[in-house]
C-alpha cells in the first residue's frame, strides 16, 4: 500500500466535489466508472419494499427510459434483491450475490437488465446516520474482475457523488406510484398470466374465495370494471411485469 | 448549549471531566465494545487524553454529561499519525498548528427522549467544535470516521476523504478524512440546529411508515 498511488480517485472526487449541477456530477461519477469497465449508473434511495407502499425511487440514472418503467414497477421493487440486499448490506456487493440468494420472481427482475445490454452491476449500498438509505448501482456488459483495492476506490468515489447529489436536491423525493398490497399484485400478475382463481389460489397457496375478494380489492383501487382492466389497468400504471 | 473544556480549565472542572469519562466507558466500551488499552473499570481513557487535549462536552437539562469530543493538536503523536497512518492512503495526514485531530465523537443515545433530541444533541456538539476551532486559529479537522457517520461530518463541514474506506470482512468501513472550519460552517450549524424538527422529519418519516406500512 506504501506505493499505491491514489491521485486518480482523488481527482475524481474534487472534481465531484466542485461539480454545480447533478449532470455535471453524474458526468464525473460516469467517466470515473468507465475506467473499471461500468458503463450505467443507477443512484436513489431504497425503501423497504415489504413495509412502505411504493415509490418511485428511481431517481438519477442513465438508463433506458424502457427499463426504467419496467423497473418502476411494483412487482420489480418488491422483489428486486439487489435492493432487498442493500438494505441490510454493510459492504458493497455483485448483482450476482444479489441473485444468488433471490427468489425466482428477484432472479427475473435482476435478468431483466440483461435484455438491454447490462449483464454484469455492482452496487454500493449508503447507509448515514440522520439520513435515507440508499445505493449506487452500476452496470456494465462485460465482466469486470475487480479487486478489493478498486471497489474500494468506487465506494468512496460513488459516496461522495451520493452525498453531493443529496445535498444539491434535498433528500431524494419520495412518490407514491401504486396502492396495490403486495398479495393484491401477486394475483394481479398471476391474472396477466391467463391464470383462473382457482390456479392463482393453489400457487398461493390461499382459498379461492380469498383470490376473487383480492382481485376485486384490487380491481375497486384501480376502478375498474372486469378482470381484463383490472390486468390492462395495471400494466398502464407499471404495478405488474406486462 | 454546550461546554468547552480547555487544557487551562480542566481542573476547575473534575466532577465533569470524570463524568465525561465514566459515559465514554458506558458507550465506547460497553455499547461499542471497544477494546481500550488502559482504559480501567467505569473509566475510558487512552493515551491520546494528554495535557493538550481539549474537549467539547454537552450536558442535559439535568447536567448529565451527555456527549462529548476530544481535540488534539497535530503537531504531536495523534490517532492518526500513530494508529491509523495506513487508513490515509489518498493523501498525507494534514500536520501543522492549525490542524486539530477530533476523536471520541461520542453521544449516549439511551438517554435522549427522541430523535429530535438526539439530533440536536449531535448539533450542540458539532457547533462546539467548530467555535473551539474558530476562538483558537484552527482551520482543519482531522478525523477517522466511521462510514456512517463520514455522511454527517460533510453535510456542516466541507469534508475530503485522506483514505479509502477500509473495514474488516463484512463489518462496516472507517474512513480517514480531513474537514474545514470557518465561519461559514457555523453558519450551517445553527441553521440545522434552529431547523431541527423540520430535518428529523424529513428522514424518519419513511421509517415512521414503514412501522406503520402505509404511505409518506
Amino acid at each position: 500500500m506504501r506505493d499505491y498511488d491514489g491521485s486518480a480517485v482523488l481527482a475524481a472526487i474534487r472534481l465531484i466535489n466542485s461539480a454545480e449541477t447533478p449532470e455535471a456530477t453524474i458526468a464525473a461519477l460516469s467517466s470515473f466508472v468507465e475506467g473499471y469497465g461500468f458503463e450505467r449508473i443507477f443512484l436513489g434511495q431504497l425503501v423497504n419494499p415489504a413495509n412502505v407502499p411504493l415509490k418511485d425511487i428511481l431517481y438519477i440514472s442513465d438508463w433506458p427510459e424502457e427499463l426504467k418503467a419496467h423497473r418502476r414497477s411494483q412487482m420489480a421493487i418488491l422483489h428486486d434483491p439487489i435492493a432487498l440486499c442493500a438494505l441490510r448490506s454493510k459492504r458493497p456487493f455483485t448483482w450476482a450475490e444479489a441473485r444468488a440468494h433471490a427468489s425466482s420472481m428477484g432472479r427475473k427482475v435482476v435478468d431483466m437488465v440483461h435484455d438491454y445490454g447490462i449483464t454484469q452491476g455492482m452496487m454500493f449500498p449508503m447507509h448515514a446516520l440522520q439520513s435515507i438509505s440508499g445505493g449506487v448501482s452500476l452496470g456494465g456488459s462485460h465482466k469486470a474482475e475487480l479487486s478489493v483495492l478498486e471497489i474500494s476506490e468506487l465506494e468512496i468515489v460513488c459516496q461522495t457523488a451520493y452525498y453531493h447529489l443529496e445535498a444539491m436536491l434535498g433528500p431524494f423525493p419520495y412518490q407514491k406510484v401504486a396502492g396495490l398490497s403486495r398479495r393484491e399484485t401477486e394475483c394481479v400478475q398471476f391474472a396477466a398470466a391467463g391464470k383462473s382463481n382457482w390456479e392463482i389460489a393453489r400457487i398461493l397457496g390461499v382459498e379461492e374465495d380469498t383470490v376473487k375478494k383480492t382481485l376485486g380489492r384490487a380491481g375497486a383501487k384501480l376502478e375498474a370494471v372486469n378482470r381484463a382492466h383490472i390486468v390492462a389497468t395495471a400494466i398502464a400504471r407499471h404495478l405488474i411485469f406486462p | 448549549m454546550f461546554r468547552i473544556i480547555s487544557p487551562g480549565s480542566r481542573s476547575q472542572h473534575a466532577g465533569l471531566m470524570q463524568a465525561m469519562h465514566e459515559m465514554r466507558h458506558r458507550v465506547v466500551v460497553c455499547e461499542w465494545g471497544w477494546k481500550i488499552p488502559g482504559s480501567h473499570a467505569g473509566f475510558e481513557a487512552d493515551q491520546f487524553d494528554t495535557d493538550e487535549t481539549a474537549y467539547v462536552l454537552v450536558q442535559n437539562e439535568d447536567g448529565e454529561v451527555v456527549a462529548c469530543a476530544r481535540l488534539n493538536p497535530t503537531t504531536q503523536p495523534h490517532m492518526l499519525s500513530d494508529l491509523f497512518a495506513d487508513y490515509c492512503d489518498l493523501q498525507p495526514w494534514p500536520v501543522g498548528p492549525d490542524v486539530w485531530e477530533c476523536s471520541r465523537f461520542v453521544t449516549e443515545r439511551s438517554k435522549f427522549r427522541d430523535p429530535v433530541e438526539d439530533f440536536e444533541v449531535r448539533c450542540r456538539l458539532g457547533i462546539g467544535l467548530t467555535v473551539y476551532c474558530i476562538d483558537h486559529g484552527i482551520t482543519r479537522l482531522s478525523w477517522l470516521t466511521h462510514q456512517k457517520f463520514y455522511n454527517l461530518v460533510q453535510k456542516v463541514w466541507r469534508t475530503e476523504p485522506l483514505g479509502l474506506p477500509r473495514r474488516s470482512e463484512g463489518d462496516w468501513a472507517w474512513i480517514a478524512a480531513v474537514s474545514q472550519i470557518d465561519l461559514a460552517t457555523l453558519d450551517r450549524q445553527l441553521d440545522r440546529l434552529r431547523n431541527a424538527e423540520a430535518i428529523v422529519a424529513a428522514y424518519m418519516a419513511p421509517k415512521i411508515a414503514a412501522r406503520f406500512g402505509r404511505a409518506v
